[in-house]
């Protein structure tokens, strides 16, 4: 089986290609058997069919956002039973049209699915429409849960990428409008339904790109449908922690797999983000203090607030099992995994005590272990940028923690200094580091 | 084959999503009795929200309304009686938690939900108004508060329809 291999890779290789025949190391025939290889002769051919159908689908955005636009500016000189017929047709057009030219007669594929891209944008606008005709009363965010539910079900029957974006996009918009309008407990139903309408078509055309939204819209819905009027914080705080642990195990069984490799990062990403975030947020004492205090209204928490941070950390708990089994055998795996459980275990444990100064200390631990673990794995992996992730998280930490506890000037000037003398001779270290093991490489 | 299937499929269900925006509306138009009501001034008072003009009723405040409000929770559905003045426009009569059954020929009820500092609202509050007149029916409305006059339609599940503003001789319908 042939490996995936990027573009500009080829695109470096055909201009060698010939320099290396010249200086004699490769022949013709090797030269040919390469290009072949490679798929070369097609690399003209790809990059302006892509160029074009990011053209396409960039026009298609364009005259989306003109359509909307038309809405918002109120055409009223038209009689509304032409109005509508108009706006039913402009969509219908628009998808019959990118059907055929794409799934049909395959003449122009990439125009074709553009025009089902903004069939869906004027579908989105059309229903604005309907209730500005129909004097339809509601809030300016109800109008995207259709929306969201009429892409989702286009982008499966006609495997568009782009599509589904939009779906994902305008529900999480709904969401947003929504819960910072009413904080009500249906909306802690939201993660759910975004994972069971957006995830499964996400692996089905294994898209990465689609999976991170998806996950990130899932992870702030999940943590904001816990917090708010009669909930209490500390559910914002396990809720962002359980995610964090769910993410990052997750990601680990995907990067210890070949069907969704491309998963992964983006899902130990998001993880280690939300692992870090309740973390951080709990290592300042007056937040451990309020969120410690804050278990006194768990009589109060409604159900449907309590479901999403339980699921998420059931099934973080669940998933640590195989995590560790798809890791044992990767250094740089077992070490992520490692500081994901340390961390949540030391939250975990914190939230349980009954002294804000013991839980802020704890978060304090975790949030060191995770830096430690990105330098550790940025050795293994040879990573600059989780080297410099965890080098900025240790340096966040010592930084909150000067500030918050407000010591002397005297004190300030010389953790600063040391911090930053510390980051400079730490980056110093790692790049020789680099450069030794490149040597040994060679 | 199946994928066309699949495609026509998602084109149904975009076209349903779409005729289903309007379809209360649609329903409580074609039904509903037409009844006029008298408009009150809407705190804060400002007419215009982007493209839609906001309006208040008599009926939003109804009866001894500072009283009787302290009996509803925010977001709670009521019923509201509605009965004919002499000039024409309908009053209320009574407000309900329970749809009032064995009503008077000339008594219709009207739904509406607790809205706090709106009073009750019943879901006719905003009117899209085209961009050319919205300075023209801003003007008419701030001169004009106490004799503007809404045409609405109500069907037999409560359920109201905007469908005119009248202010004296002028009928602004869109």
């Amino acid at each position: 089986m042939k490996e995936a291999v990027s573009a500009a890779f080829r695109r470096h290789l055909k201009q060698q290609l010939p320099v290396l025949r010249q200086e004699g190391l490769i022949t013709t025939d090797q030269e040919l058997a390469i290009s072949d290889r490679y798929s070369l002769d097609r690399l003209a051919y790809e990059s302006t069919h892509k160029l074009i159908a990011v053209i396409y689908t960039v026009g298609a955005f364009l005259i989306g956002i003109g359509v909307i636009s038309f809405v918002a500016a109120h055409w009223t000189a038209i009689p509304r039973t032409f109005k509508v017929s108009l706006i039913s047709a402009a969509m219908l057009a628009a998808h019959l049209a990118g059907y055929y030219l794409w799934k049909v007669s395959r003449k122009s594929p990439s125009l074709g699915h553009a025009l089902i891209i903004l069939g869906t944008l004027i579908f989105g606008a059309n229903i604005g429409l309907m209730a500005q005709i129909f004097h339809v009363e509601g809030r300016w965010n109800g109008a995207f849960l259709p929306w969201s539910v009429g892409a989702i079900v286009m982008a499966w029957a006609v495997q568009s990428t782009p599509v589904a974006v939009i779906a994902i996009v305008t529900s999480f918009i709904w969401f947003l409008g929504g819960i910072g309008w009413n904080h009500q407990a249906g909306w802690s139903y939201y993660p759910f339904a975004a994972a069971a309408a957006f995830l499964p078509y996400c692996f089905w055309r294994r898209s990465a790109f689609a999976f991170t939204l998806s996950l990130f819209a899932i992870a702030v819905a999940a943590v904001l449908s816990s917090t708010g009027r009669g909930q209490t914080g500390l559910l914002l705080g396990v809720s962002s922690a359980a995610v964090g642990l769910l993410y990052s195990c997750w990601g680990l069984i995907a990067a210890g797999g070949e069907r969704f490799k491309s998963f992964a990062a983006p899902a130990i990403f998001l993880g280690f983000l939300a692992m870090t975030i309740a973390v951080y947020m709990a290592s300042f004492q007056k937040v451990a203090g309020e969120w410690l205090y804050s278990r006194v209204e768990f009589d109060n928490v409604s159900l449907p607030a309590a479901v999403t941070p339980l699921v998420a950390l059931v099934v973080g708990i669940v998933l640590v099992v195989p995590a560790a089994f798809r890791s044992r055998t990767n250094p740089a795996a077992a070490k992520i995994l490692a500081a994901a459980v340390l961390s949540f275990i030391l939250f975990l444990v914190g939230s349980l005590t009954f002294s804000q100064f013991a839980f802020a200390l704890l978060a304090n631990v975790a949030l060191f272990a995770l830096g430690a673990a990105f330098i550790w794995t940025a050795r293994d992996l040879e990573d600059r940028r989780l080297f410099w992730s965890g080098v900025i998280l240790i340096a966040l930490m010592i930084v909150s923690r000067t500030l918050e506890y407000e010591t002397g000037l005297l004190v300030k000037a010389v953790v600063f200094t040391a911090g930053g003398v510390a980051i400079i001779a730490l980056g110093i270290m790692y790049e020789k580091f680099l450069k030794t093991r490149r040597i040994a490489h060679e | 084959m199946n994928k066309q299937i699949a495609f026509i499929l998602a084109v149904v269900v975009q076209a349903a999503i779409l005729a289903a925006v309007p379809a209360r509306q649609v329903y409580t138009r074609l039904s509903g009795r037409t009844i006029r009501l008298k408009t009150a001034p809407v705190d804060p008072y400002n007419f215009l929200s982007g493209y839609h003009v906001i309006l208040s009723y008599e009926i939003s405040r109804p009866l001894d309304w500072s009283q009787t409000q302290h009996r509803f929770s925010r977001g709670q559905v009521v019923y509201v009686v509605l009965k004919p003045a002499e000039d024409g426009t309908w009053f209320a009569k009574s407000i309900h938690v329970q749809r009032p059954q064995d009503l008077n020929v000339d008594a219709l009820v009207i739904k509406g939900r607790y809205s706090g500092w709106q009073g009750i609202t019943y879901g006719i509050e905003s009117y899209y108004i085209p961009e050319a007149v919205r300075e023209q029916i801003e003007k008419d409305l701030q001169e004009n508060a106490r004799q503007a006059i809404v045409e609405v339609k109500v069907d037999s599940f409560g359920t109201a329809a905007l469908m005119r503003i009248i202010i004296e001789d002028r009928v602004y319908e869109y």
